[in-house]
């Protein structure tokens, strides 16, 4: 075997192993001839599709986990507002309370007084109206509901997405990171979650701080 | 008897809708009323506390309402206990899985106070008959 030769096939296994190791950036010397020179191109071609999906799933890994935080960050403002609501409204309905007591006692006064027609039909018009805001209130009550049923339906898909985070990151990596070589699991799931994992108040001000502002 | 005095333990993981269902109740002047946020701290409150009705969503973690059901079912003491499931699993399938476990009766969400009145007198009417 002549040494330009050796040297080509040596070449083939380098990149065969930088292909191994998650580096699809090495290019295949495709000067061999036969057999070994449809091996070289075929591992060449090999590469170059692993190079092309690889930065598709660098950058979905990086916005997935992205997105099931956005989902669970719409869940608790969705159950934050929902609770607003219920303060508001159970407040109301106190209120509510209160005014059905003090009609009643005005309802006796009136009788007691022997007033006219139209202080009794005043009286009544204010009950019919009293009951009416009450059923509104049960009807608004009744129609938060929608807090349980989107968030169930919101836990489910943050679940499928987080399911779906995982096969990436399992994927990314198995063929390891085109820049930084073979990393770990570990440090790979880290670095990813850590992008995107929301920050405290306090963190994002002390970063703030840092950066001057 | 059982009347609206009646203690009722509601059983949810989503706190709005416990509190949904402990103002409708209120509304229907059932004032009586606990919450546990799943199967596994409504059934120690069952077999510790004297309850007499109970409404429960179907899925919750770690145990489901219907585990909580058949668990209800199964133990001597709390058997005779009227459940009420309130949940957003509307399958037949699932009715007939609810019906089998032995629930008094199924609300499906999103639901109404009238429906919910509807359902309790209905099984009031039973139990009381």
């Amino acid at each position: 075997m002549e040494a330009k030769e050796k040297e080509e096939i040596t070449n083939l296994i380098d990149v065969t192993k930088s292909i191994v190791e998650g580096d699809f950036y090495k290019e295949v010397n495709i000067k061999l001839q036969g057999e070994l020179g449809h091996l070289a191109s075929y591992i060449d071609r090999i590469r170059k599709n692993l190079a092309t999906v690889d930065p598709g799933m660098v950058k979905a890994s990086d916005k997935i986990p992205e997105a099931s935080h956005q989902l669970a960050d719409i869940n608790k403002m969705l159950e934050s507002a929902a609770n607003k609501m219920f303060d508001i409204t159970e407040k109301m309905m106190g209120d509510q309370d209160k005014v059905s007591s003090q009609m009643s006692s005005l309802k006796n006064w009136v009788e007691t007084i022997g007033s006219n027609g139209t202080g009794k039909a005043i009286l009544s018009e204010l009950e019919t109206m009293h009951n009416a805001t009450r059923n509104d209130l049960v009807e608004l009550i009744t129609n938060l509901s929608f807090q349980d049923l989107t968030g169930q339906k919101i836990k489910k898909l943050t679940a499928l997405v987080e399911e779906v985070e995982a096969k990436i990151l399992e994927l990314l990596v198995t063929f390891g990171h085109p820049k930084e070589g073979a990393a770990s699991k570990d440090k790979v799931l880290e670095g990813l979650r850590d992008r995107t994992k929301p920050l405290q108040q306090g963190i994002v001000d002390d970063i703030l701080k840092n950066l001057g502002k | 008897m059982l009347d609206n005095k009646m203690r009722i333990l509601v059983v949810d993981d989503f706190s709005t809708m416990r509190r949904i269902i402990r103002n409708l109740l209120k509304e229907l002047n059932y004032l009586n009323v606990d919450e546990a946020d799943d199967g596994t701290t409504a059934l120690p409150k069952l077999k510790a506390e004297k309850f007499d009705f109970v409404i429960t969503d179907w899925n919750m973690p770690n145990m489901s309402g219907l585990d909580l059901l058949k668990a209800i079912r199964a133990d001597a003491g709390l058997k005779h206990i009227p459940v009420l499931m309130v949940t957003a699993e509307a399958s037949s399938e699932n009715v007939v899985l609810a019906v089998q476990a032995g629930v008094s009766n199924y609300i499906v969400k999103p639901f109404t106070a009238v429906t919910l009145k509807e359902k309790i007198d209905k099984i009031l009417e039973k139990v009381n008959a």
